[in-house]
């Protein structure tokens, strides 16, 4: 158990908007250990945001338990986070927007090193120095503010923020969906070489099934704030078991290898119902095309149907 | 890694964002000119009392109610006064007051405001209550209130006008805050370990600074015509100070037979307050192209 960096047990968090109650996450559970990599795949408004903030302690735990390097972080004090914090980072989704404007890059790059309080003043810019090397900057890049970068360049700057720090654990909140492709795949090696020099944990949301595909070591699939899929990468792309997995799949362009099959693509029958009033039974049961009775009856219970590999569906098996 | 270093040339603006609003500012022609005369009415307020021909309390019996002449180039008074200096005596505390006096409401004003859109809840609930009532109040007369009661020095003026005004910051802070508060920027600062303070300190305050630039250009020459307000009804400055509010008060009564003792302050007065107008409405041109503010 000491193994494990990162243990979500049964995490719920409900937002109360205007009287009414959204389900954002509901009893998710997993286990990350250093190195590794989880990704979390759905739709928008699935949670999967919701549940990486969850992880850091960004937002405040409803039901269950997060358990960060065997210590329980629930119920700490935002003051008594803050030391923490190092070792827990984050990349946002859209960098411009998660960087300070008044902030020149190499100053928001040593924020955490002057919050924690790491090294002399002279250290922590030689730091700042080196993380931006790392990523792929010039050292002027430093002075320079974020409007003066491109969507690429801002991206690695939030990448070294993040890293300046030194954590453990990084949640990469999309990274990469607000860039260019052929700046997705550059940023995508950066983050996987320095998961290996560094030894980092990732928790990768994406919607991307091809990028996730790529990175992770363990996949989960969220469907309005449910875990309706869990398995290793491997496993999962070739065995989906749930017919929402199924689908996400067959909804991926893929280049044919010469000689197979034709394959259609197809798409998911409707929109993800609204988070505040979820469906009855399983709550993918309206857009399902194998739904039975039972499933708008009963809520499956997830179970086991391979080595690590559990799927809540009444038919899977 | 060096195919990734290569496509990171890190370019640099022609043009930063303030050289771009000043160029903007530049194009307005009553913006330069009230800025130029802005820049003279702070030259003058420096060093007006030094180069003021009498002091301002020197009377002159034998020379009353003079008009203009070579010795006192805007006449003198009732009492002899020499009105030249008057007004250079008048623009120093009319400065020290406008200036004063905004940067007490700016201060209030900022500090309730980003507590108020930090905190969010009650506090914000109880603090934009305060707003709303400083607002609905009638200023002027909090303003009499507190100078009746706290007298009528330089001190006590200003802080009573300065403590009168500050809602409309306070509002305009508060609503920008809530606009960054669920940002991003606001969390990847928290997720470094960001205490709120620092956050309100480092990230929310430098960039809602600017949107506030405009408004406080517009406080001073409110604060100005408060003043003089004050003076108006015999509760600004007490005599022998002069400013501007005593000298039309005391032209007032005169105005028929010595009509340049009400020409000469209230002409500087007017082109003053015209140019901090002029000046912040370029000022918000020139900040926010796309218009509003």
């Amino acid at each position: 158990m000491a193994t494990e960096l990162l243990q979500v047990e049964d995490v719920s968090k409900r937002f109360r908007v205007r009287g009414r109650t959204l389900h954002a996450v509901e009893k998710v559970s997993f286990k990350l250990s250093p190195g590794k990599t989880l990704g979390l795949v759905g739709e928008s408004g699935s949670g999967k945001s919701t549940l990486g903030r969850l992880a850091l302690r960004l937002l405040g735990v409803d039901e269950g338990r997060v358990l960060f390097q065997g210590r329980d972080i629930t119920q700490l004090s935002n003051k008594q986070l803050r030391p923490l914090r190092k070792d827990m980072q984050m990349i946002f989704q859209d960098p411009q927007a998660s960087l300070n404007a008044r902030m020149t890059v190499g100053r928001a790059i040593e924020e955490g090193l002057i919050i924690h309080g790491i090294g002399s003043k002279s250290d922590r810019k030689e730091r700042v120095y080196r993380v931006l090397e790392r990523v792929g900057l010039p050292f002027e890049a430093s002075y320079a503010y974020p409007h003066e970068l491109s969507g690429g360049q801002l991206q690695r700057v939030g990448i070294a923020r993040a890293l300046a720090v030194g954590p453990k654990l990084v949640v990469c909140d999309e990274p990469v969906s607000a860039l260019d492709v052929s700046i997705q795949i550059q940023v995508i090696n950066l983050l996987q070489e320095l998961q290996q020099e560094l030894g980092l944990a990732y928790i990768f949301i994406a919607h991307n099934l091809a990028v996730v595909e790529y990175l992770s070591d363990e996949i989960a699939v969220l469907y309005l704030g449910n875990v309706v899929e869990q398995a290793p990468a491997e496993e999962l792309f070739k065995k989906p078991s749930h017919p929402y997995t199924q689908t996400l799949m067959k909804s991926v362009l893929k280049i044919p290898e010469p000689g197979s099959e034709e394959q259609s693509l197809s798409h998911i029958q409707g929109e993800i119902p609204s988070p505040f009033s979820p469906p009855s039974g399983c709550s993918f049961h309206p857009r399902c095309p194998f739904a039975e009775d039972i499933c708008k009856r009963k809520k499956p219970e997830p179970h086991m149907v391979g080595t690590g590999h559990l799927v809540a569906c009444h038919l899977a098996n | 890694m060096s195919s990734i270093v290569q496509g990171a040339q890190v370019r640099r603006r022609p043009n930063s964002q303030s050289k771009q609003a000043w160029n903007r500012f530049k194009k307005n022609y009553f913006a330069v000119f009230g800025l130029a005369w802005v820049v003279l009415f702070i030259i003058v307020g420096i060093i007006g009392p030094w180069v003021a021909p009498y002091s301002y309390s020197a009377t002159d019996f034998l020379n009353v109610n003079q008009p203009p002449s070579a010795l006192h180039i805007m006449g003198t008074d009732q009492l002899g006064h020499d009105l030249f200096s008057e007004i250079l005596y008048s623009i120093r505390y009319a400065l020290e007051i406008a200036f004063g006096a905004t940067l007490v409401s700016f201060f209030i004003g900022v500090a309730l405001g980003l507590w108020a859109g930090m905190k969010g809840g009650i506090i914000d609930t109880i603090i934009m209550r305060l707003v709303d009532f400083m607002m609905a109040f009638p200023a002027f007369f909090f303003d009499l209130i507190l100078v009746v009661k706290f007298g009528r020095g330089m001190g006590p003026i200003l802080l009573a006008i300065g403590v009168v005004g500050w809602s409309g910051y306070a509002r305009l802070i508060r609503s920008l805050v809530l606009g960054l508060r669920q940002g991003d920027m606001v969390e990847a600062a928290t997720c470094l370990g960001a205490s709120p303070l620092r956050v309100a300190r480092l990230y929310l305050l430098p960039n809602v600074l600017s949107s506030m630039l405009v408004s406080l250009a517009f406080g001073i020459p409110n604060d100005l015509i408060a003043q003089a307000g004050l003076s108006v009804v015999g509760m600004g400055l007490a005599p022998p100070m002069p400013s501007f509010g005593n000298l039309v008060a005391q032209a007032g009564s005169m105005v028929l037979g010595y009509p340049w003792m009400m020409y000469f302050p209230a002409g500087v007065f007017a082109l003053t307050l015209l140019s901090f107008l002029f000046v912040a409405d370029g000022m918000n041109d020139a900040l926010n192209p796309k218009g509003g503010y």
